[in-house]
């Protein structure tokens, strides 16, 4: 009876264990990148919602700031989403006949809410608290980044802990002057080898040039701000 | 990730929906949900999904997983006002002052309100009665306003309706009764003290004259009645502790039982800080109360003895104050003769009260006679105690009489046939109406009878027309205080079910057009103010009846106090002779049966309430349950009766079974049966739990019987009881001392306590410096104040989220209690020791035991996925989102502190439901353990409010739930670094130990000793 397997045949056998082996490291790898992806995070993905809002208008083109909506960002673990009758404050005098504000006149007219879809969420057991933040210093943009820029708001960052930890274990790089939060276009005035400031900033940071690591720790200081990394911080 | 229900294959599926739907349903009832729990786990149940099923269900489920939802989490919604109210900020809460009605007096509360749903309830601080604190039951309203059970169906006729055909009918009746003024129209009502309500009355009474408004309530007291025969006068008798140095109660239960009990049990704490000043508490009671757990001096008395207890105080008082004030009434027929009583102890206690003539008081319970209410008066007004220690008012109340005798008469009038039209508002009388009044068949002989109230309950089985009324947090009405002062009451939510109150029944008889109780209300208020004068030059009746409703009372409405009034003694002992003949116990002889209300449920009003029935009861430690509980002697005496026997109770023919529960420090020759179980309604939370004494309570005797025979009939039931040790072993967790050994900083007592504190030599861990952190957070219980009531465990229920989980689940040590009461018999016997050691005289001691926060925890050490682990501040932080339920730290705890979710308690919320949770707490599921958290959520949120505001979190800002609420204020907390903060000031007390100081944790919580104040007389 001839032999089904030759000795040529170990060398397939090997292989077939290096590629097994391989095989099952890079199946593993690919779930771990996987949910690294922005994919898997929801991010970078448009939500659609009941009413076409455009952040770039209202933002960019009109220069409304955020709190201007979103009023109660700075009292409240919300941000606030603004209600129909904050829309109407202004779409009763322009653009009252458009047709993309019909749901919100119907809204207004027969008291019924909009029922926007969430974007930026963590889970139940994690609290955020909004309030914190924009008085401590941290803009907008750092965790929704540029909504001005967005046509249709997507989430921007992960929004997993260990962004969150981040900030929290060395908080001084995100922070900005308090008057700053909602400036989408701020950038932390930095000090050239030369000593000359580049302050690219369009708000009116009048810092004096400093190198990141000095102004972080100015920041840290003007704003009042401690690492905060106690479990119970956020979850409780 | 949360995935979907697949669709699964009919057969599973089919059963799948059905448990869902019924867990859905019995959200409440820890019970009602074990079945189901069964099924899922596939123990035991033949039908459970078969091997094949499952692996079918778990490959839909991958599948549908993967191509439905890719792996993402679904979106959530946002839905922001269309009209945002300026005082609303979405996340912030609001409070509302308001009041629930005690008996019909009034409790000011404020109730935490979250987007427009309640979620707490605490006391409002502007309130006379309340200063702040609430009981157990005040805040167990909540529970009750979000019961689904609530949601009965309106009938009328027997057959479905809706509020309009119902009001068309009651508008019907009124119209065609108008005639012959009412003749045949009856009201049986609750006590009440609302003006408005009592307006509405006066002009039904007007209208109708010959109509009558019955009030009963089941658990009223005789106060008024007594103050009638001794003071010549009705009036309403209150209390008042601050000055009162030695008191004296005759089987009052004035630190749990009543509407005065929060504000008492203040006043009584304060007066028992270790000192000259020191107060002194008597108690002859039949059954362990609050009050008798914290009394120097217990008596064992039955409860129709006390009378005696009254007469031999009054022939001592007489003996030492002089005959002229007291001599008549002492020198009136024993009441009881028999009685065998502890002269020694009466001798004592009068002693005492006459050397403290103006600074002592007698209280007598609700459930005397109004003899020993009338023979108290006369003790208060001869020791000179009145206008002091007790408050004479003119009544609050509309009708002070609620007793049984009204609702028997009224029954014997539909009995004859003369009540066409019965309109009842609340009560449940067919439950809870004296046994001899025969209430249901009674009903069957009224042509139209209306019965409106908060359930389906038994008295909705038996009238054609049931109208579900609003929740007290969804009306809109008023009530006195037991001062007088007056409290709107506001809705705080939309009503849920029905929006109907008795105020819109009542209206239905004088008007057409059902304007809703709030038209009404406003109107009645407004005319009153400018009748009175209450609006201030400048201001209007609406911004008047704004600050009225934000401060939750109306500035000086508390009713002027009654002084000219005298106790003639003379005159006093003919009324008080004749109320003696008719105290209704007569001369029977044998074992005494006593009618007890239950300090959670009352007379089954809390009946559906899951909070109410999980509190275990302070001294027999049992929860869902009723019981013939029988004093250790007279157990042993029945021929050997044990905890778990079931047992024949007769009167007269008439035959209850219940299982036994042996306790101590009940009066020989007597049981306890507590009032308000063996609902037959359609409360599913009240269904089955416990056994109804109501057949065998008549209204000749409805509180104490004597002749009952008590006969054992079999045994093997057990009963959920959280506590079941008697005994500290000889640890003495609670340390007490007497007030010289406190006073003498030499004394063993002091001694030990200074031992027992601070720093160990020998700890395996070097202590962590705290004071560079900003805070160092640390509570302390007084067991001084400590009465072990309870209060704070619903507190911290509602604060937290906790679940309830039922008797069987209780019975195998599954309750979810973040704080638990510890109980302890100073005598009972130890391990090893005689087991049927009686200690029925024994003191007893509570001890309030949550999370230590030990700086060097145990349970840490030994979480393997660091699911416990310490705060910068000193907190030991339990993290739900790590925690993979090993249960090793609740292992290695050493104060049993922790609980664990072995079955998913909470499980999915009904809408309804779920609206009750605080929004700021995680809801915990299956396999998590959690414990006591020092409100760490309220500690966040000051500290962000703080932060934001640029200052530190002031001492007294963080006020956790138990704290909040504890009535007699035994707890303080804040940071240790503030040498300052009233914690700091408490652990410095010499009276500070630790617990298991031995073992080295440090704990964060400590305790300060209890110190009992004994007559050197009696030892």
């Amino acid at each position: 009876m001839p032999l089904i397997f030759r000795p040529k045949h170990n060398y397939l056998a090997r292989l077939s264990l290096v590629v097994g082996g391989l095989g099952a490291l890079g199946a593993v790898s690919a779930i771990l990148i996987y949910v690294r992806t922005p994919l898997a995070r929801g991010m970078q993905d448009p939500v659609e919602q009941p009413i076409q809002f455009d952040h770039r208008h209202h933002t960019r083109d009109e220069g409304i700031d955020c709190r201007f909506c979103h009023q109660t960002v700075e009292t409240s673990p919300f941000a606030g989403i603004p209600s129909t009758q904050l829309c109407m404050n202004c779409h009763s005098q322009i653009w009252n006949g458009s047709p993309m504000l019909e749901k919100v006149r119907q809204s207004f007219i027969e008291d019924k809410p909009i029922v926007w879809t969430k974007v930026n969420d963590v889970p139940d057991f994690v609290f955020f608290n909004h309030a914190i933040h924009v008085n401590k210093g941290v803009g907008c943009v750092s965790c929704h980044g540029r909504v001005d820029t967005m046509a249709a708001v997507d989430k921007a960052k992960t929004l997993t802990m260990a962004f969150c930890l981040e900030c929290h274990r060395n908080p001084g790089p995100s922070l900005r002057p308090v008057e700053e939060v909602t400036n989408m276009e701020w950038k932390a005035p930095v000090a050239s080898a030369h000593g000359e400031s580049h302050g690219e900033s369009l708000g009116e940071s009048h810092h004096a040039a400093l190198d990141p690591q000095a102004f972080a720790k100015k920041m840290v200081k003007d704003n009042d701000v401690h690492t905060r990394t106690s479990c119970t911080t956020c979850h409780r | 990730m949360y995935t979907p229900a697949p669709p699964a294959p009919p057969a599973i599926g089919s059963r799948m929906s059905q448990s869902r739907e019924s867990s859905s349903t019995e959200t409440e009832s820890g019970q009602g949900r074990q079945p189901t729990r069964l099924t899922i786990l596939g123990q035991a149940d033949p039908k459970a999904v078969s091997r094949r099923g499952f692996v079918q269900l778990v490959g839909t489920g991958i599948a549908m997983t993967g191509a439905v939802t890719a792996c993402t989490k679904p979106r959530q919604a946002i839905v922001p006002f269309v009209r945002r109210p300026p005082e609303v900020t979405p996340g912030n809460a609001l409070n509302f002052a308001t009041a629930i009605s005690h008996e019909g007096y009034g409790f000011g509360v404020l109730v935490e309100s979250h987007s427009g749903r309640p979620t707490k309830i605490e006391g409002n601080p502007d309130h006379p009665d309340s200063k702040g604190r609430a009981s157990a039951r005040d805040q167990a309203y909540l529970l009750g306003l979000y019961d689904t059970d609530r949601n009965g169906q309106l009938r009328i006729d027997g057959a479905p309706a809706i509020w309009k055909t119902a009001a068309g009918f009651i508008a019907a009746r009124a119209d065609a009764l108008a005639p012959q003024g009412g003749a045949g129209l009856r009201f049986l009502v609750e006590p009440e003290t609302s003006p408005f309500i009592g307006e509405l009355r006066a002009r039904i009474q007007q209208k109708y004259p010959n109509t009558r408004f019955v009030t009963y309530s089941s658990i009223a007291d005789g106060s008024v009645a007594g103050a009638q025969a001794s003071f010549g006068r009705p009036l309403e008798v209150h209390h008042d502790l601050r000055q009162a140095k030695v008191i004296v109660s005759l089987d009052a239960d004035f630190l749990d039982d009543g509407v005065e009990s929060v504000r008492l049990n203040r006043e009584f704490a304060d007066a028992r800080e270790p000192g000259s000043n020191m107060s002194r508490l008597y108690v002859a009671e039949p059954f362990y109360t609050v009050t008798g757990g914290v009394a120097d001096h217990r008596l064992r008395v039955r409860g129709s003895e006390i009378v005696a207890v009254a007469q031999r105080l009054a022939v001592e008082l007489a003996g030492i104050l002089g005959r002229d004030v007291l001599g008549a009434v002492a020198d009136l027929a024993m009441a009881e003769p028999n009685a065998a009583l502890d002269d020694r102890w009466i001798k004592v206690a009068a002693r005492d009260l006459a050397a403290n003539r103006g600074k002592s008081v007698v209280i007598p319970g609700r459930r005397q006679p109004a003899a020993v209410h009338a023979i108290v008066n006369a003790i208060n007004f001869a020791l000179g105690n009145v206008g002091a220690q007790v408050k004479l008012l003119d009544p609050i109340r509309l009708d002070p009489n609620a007793g049984p005798e009204g609702i028997v008469a009224l029954a014997a009038e539909m009995d004859a046939g003369k009540v066409e039209t019965l309109v009842i508002l609340g009560n449940n009388p067919v439950y809870s109406a004296p046994a001899d009044a025969d209430f249901a068949a009674k009903l069957a002989k009224v042509r139209n009878v209306v019965y409106a109230g908060l359930y389906a309950d038994e008295t909705a089985k038996f009238v054609a027309n049931y109208i579900p009324v609003a929740h007290p947090l969804e009306s809109w009405g008023d009530a006195r205080g037991v001062d007088g002062t007056v409290t709107l009451i506001q809705p705080l939510i939309d009503p849920l079910f029905s929006r109907v109150t008795s105020a819109d029944i009542l209206a239905l008889f004088l008007e057409r057009g059902d304007r809703g109780a709030y038209a009404l209300l406003k109107e009645f208020w407004q005319k009153r103010a400018s009748a009175e004068g209450a609006v201030p030059a400048g201001s209007s009746f609406d911004l008047q009846w704004e600050h009225w409703l934000a401060r939750g009372v109306l500035d000086g409405s508390a009713a002027p106090a009654v002084t000219d009034v005298a106790v003639d003694a003379v005159v006093a002992s003919v009324a008080i002779a004749q109320l003696l003949g008719a105290r209704g116990v007569g001369d029977a002889t044998g074992v005494e049966l006593a009618f007890t209300v239950d300090p959670r449920i009352l007379d089954g009003r809390f009946g559906n309430n899951a909070w109410m029935h999980e509190l275990p009861h302070p001294h027999t430690k049992f929860t869902w349950d009723n019981a013939v509980v029988v004093g250790q002697a007279t157990a042993a005496r029945m021929g050997g009766l044990k905890t778990g026997d079931w047992a024949n109770v007769t009167l007269g023919g008439k035959e209850v079974r219940g299982p036994v529960f042996v306790q101590p420090g009940l009066a020989d020759e007597s049981v306890s049966i507590f009032l308000g179980y063996g609902r037959q309604g359609a409360e599913s939370v009240a269904a089955g739990v416990g056994f109804n004494i109501g057949s065998l309570r008549s209204s000749a005797a409805p509180w104490f019987v004597r002749g009952v025979t008590v006969e054992k009939i079999g045994n093997g039931y057990s009963f959920g009881i959280s506590q079941t040790a008697a005994s500290d072993e000889d640890r003495e967790p609670v340390k007490v001392g007497t007030l010289a050994e406190a006073m003498d900083s030499h004394s063993h007592f002091r001694e030990t306590l200074a031992r027992e504190r601070g720093d160990q030599q020998w700890e395996i861990h070097p202590p962590i410096d705290y004071s560079k952190q900003a805070y160092k957070w640390a509570m302390s219980i007084d067991l001084n104040k400590c009465t072990g009531c309870g209060a704070c465990v619903i507190a911290c229920q509602s604060e937290n989220n906790i679940a309830t989980v039922g008797r069987e689940q209780v019975k195998i040590g599954r309750e979810m209690h973040w704080i638990r009461i510890d109980r302890y018999y100073a005598d009972a016997p130890n391990y090893g020791e005689d087991k049927n050691k009686q200690y029925d005289d024994s003191r007893v001691v509570h001890q309030p035991i949550a999370c230590q926060h030990c700086e060097t925890a145990p349970c840490e050490y030994v979480c393997p996925v660091n699911a416990t682990v310490h705060s910068d501040e000193g907190l030991n932080e339990m993290v739900y989102n790590r925690c993979v339920g090993t249960r090793y730290c609740s292992n290695n705890c050493p104060y049993k502190a922790r609980r664990f979710n072995f079955l998913d308690f909470t499980g999915d919320p009904s809408e309804v439901r779920g609206m009750a949770f605080n929004p700021d707490v995680t809801v915990r599921s299956r396999g998590i353990m959690e414990k006591c958290t020092y409100c760490v959520q309220r500690i966040e949120r000051a500290r962000i409010d703080s932060r934001v505001e640029g200052r530190a979190i002031a001492d007294g800002e963080i006020v956790t739930a138990c704290q909040q609420t504890c009535p007699s204020g035994a707890i303080e907390f804040g940071s240790l670094n503030d040498k300052d903060s009233s914690v700091s000031k408490a652990q410095a007390s010499p009276r500070r130990y630790d617990l298991l100081h031995e073992i080295a944790t440090r704990p964060r919580t400590v305790f300060l000793a209890r110190v009992r104040n004994p007559n050197p007389e009696l030892g």
